[in-house]
């Protein structure tokens, strides 16, 4: 086997073994990189911050588990306290079971961010976990109080609360973020929420979503998307407030540029192997 | 019998897939509104029992794997998953989701252990991408290129110092990207009635079996 093949066909624990090291050693390194902001957070920064009207209540569904906290957490703690700031009112629900937990970590960290108790019942609410997907987000949008039996996940009375006053249907949310993460639920969002009730809606999800989303953003249908770390880490530029993922984006680009090079070597070798055969 | 068996539930699935169709669009009575909520209500509430049907099989599953511990050396993770089901439930029923016992194994033991699952899919995606990525024709070679560009994007030393890149990721995105999903999804939705229509006529019985 000559050395292109060789190096065409290299094994997969090599390259385990560059990938970890790649990633690794930037991680426990403290450089922090500069880097642009792109059009997509610009986007998804002018609706939290000057769209959503100051005061308003916002509806907030979170599929982000476990997994991909570690790149949405960030962004999506940091959107939550940005609306906090505005003194916007925040309905928590979650389609997916494992959210919830994660959701009482943001708020707790909101809540640092912007330096003042909130309190439950007039600053937020959680509904807690909706099972169903598209079918129990139907339900719920249609009557929340009578959907959630008129208490919240705690079992707390909802009519009591001053933030549910006049929330009835989805219509009454005028505007949402919806933290799709992996899910790719944003479809259905806009289809049953968004075009149902003419509410407006943003996205938090992962970068590999991205292309799924795409056709959302020309129509106005999704007003902004914030994905993956590298939206974590412009949030945390625009919010001023440097955290983890804005110390990443060096594995991000080491990441990168491994992939790349091992690209164009690999590439190179395939085409000298072809040469050769031919 | 056999035809009754799966000519009742086809009828049944058929009469409510077309009742909530039309409920999307037309005006309905507000008896028949109120039915199709209180139905959609009792979807959810089916959905949510599904799950401790499934821990139930699951149960019964491991249960059966252990009883065959002769024929499967594995049989220890089935026990592993049972002392982990218990711990969890007594300590999520005595104390709540709140309760720091049951709050430590989400954040200590779940959290992790899914965090570090997930993290393998980069060496994964990175040996797999390194083998597929090759220029064999000139498709490949325009998604090569294309993907490239994306990557280098998402790369801040990259993109900081040629700026050029953000612009032509962002139209390669905005442009033949949804353009491209955008097909995609009228694609999936024509094909998704073709198979509902299919399913409500009893043609794909195969969806009640």
């Amino acid at each position: 086997m000559g050395m292109a093949k060789k190096i065409s066909e290299l094994d997969h624990r090599i390259i385990f073994g560059i990938v970890f090291v790649v990633i690794t050693i930037p991680l426990i390194t403290p450089i922090v990189l500069p880097f642009p902001v792109t059009s997509y957070t610009r986007d998804y920064w002018h609706y939290i911050s000057v769209t959503i009207p100051d005061g308003s209540v916002v509806g907030h569904q979170s599929h982000i588990g476990p997994s991909n906290d570690p790149q949405l957490g960030s962004g999506n703690t940091l959107t939550i306290a940005k609306l906090f700031q505005k003194g916007c009112k925040i309905i928590f629900f979650s389609l997916d079971e494992q959210a919830p937990s994660l959701t009482t970590d943001y708020i707790a960290k909101a809540e640092k961010i912007i330096g003042r108790d909130l309190e439950y019942g007039v600053d937020y609410v959680r509904l807690g976990f909706i099972p169903g997907e598209e079918i129990g987000l139907v339900a719920l949008l249609d009557n929340i109080p009578a959907y959630m039996g008129g208490i919240d996940m705690d079992g707390n009375a909802l009519a009591d609360m001053p933030i549910m006053d006049g929330i009835i249907s989805g219509g009454d949310i005028k505007d949402v973020i919806w933290a799709g993460g992996a899910k790719g639920s944003e479809d259905y969002a806009i289809r049953q929420w968004g075009s149902q009730y003419g509410s407006r809606m943003a996205s938090i999800l992962i970068t590999m979503m991205m292309p799924a989303i795409m056709p959302y953003l020309p129509t106005g249908q999704l007003q902004g998307v914030l994905s993956g770390l590298s939206g974590s880490a412009e949030m945390e530029f625009l919010m001023k407030e440097p955290g983890l993922a804005y110390s990443q984006r060096l594995a991000v680009s080491m990441g990168g540029l491994m992939f790349f090079t091992l690209l164009v070597i690999g590439n190179t070798a395939y085409l000298l192997s072809r040469r050769r055969k031919a | 019998m056999e035809s009754a068996k799966m000519k009742i539930p086809v009828a049944l699935m058929s009469i409510v897939a077309i009742w909530m169709i039309l409920e999307y669009f037309i005006p309905f009575p507000e008896p028949m509104i109120f039915a199709a909520k209180e139905l959609r209500n009792f979807t959810s509430l089916v959905l949510a029992g599904s799950m401790g049907l499934g821990i139930v099989l699951f149960g019964i599953h491991n249960a059966r794997r252990i009883a065959k511990k002769e024929t499967s050396p594995h049989y220890i993770y089935n026990i592993v998953f049972f002392v982990a089901l218990f711990i969890t439930l007594i300590t999520g029923l005595m104390g709540g989701r709140d309760q720091p016992q049951f709050d430590w194994i989400f954040t200590n033991l779940y959290s992790p252990i899914r965090v570090a699952l997930y993290s393998t899919t980069a060496l994964f995606i990175t040996s797999a991408g390194f083998r597929v990525f090759r220029v064999r024709n000139l498709d490949s070679g325009i998604l090569l290129g294309s993907g490239t560009i994306i990557l280098l994007m998402l790369v801040p030393m990259v993109s900081m110092n040629i700026p050029f890149l953000i612009t032509l990721g962002e139209w390669i995105q905005n442009v033949p990207g949804a353009a491209g999903f955008r097909g995609f999804i009228i694609g999936v939705a024509l094909g998704t009635l073709a198979i509902g229509t299919r399913i409500l006529m009893g043609k794909n019985s195969e969806a009640l079996r």
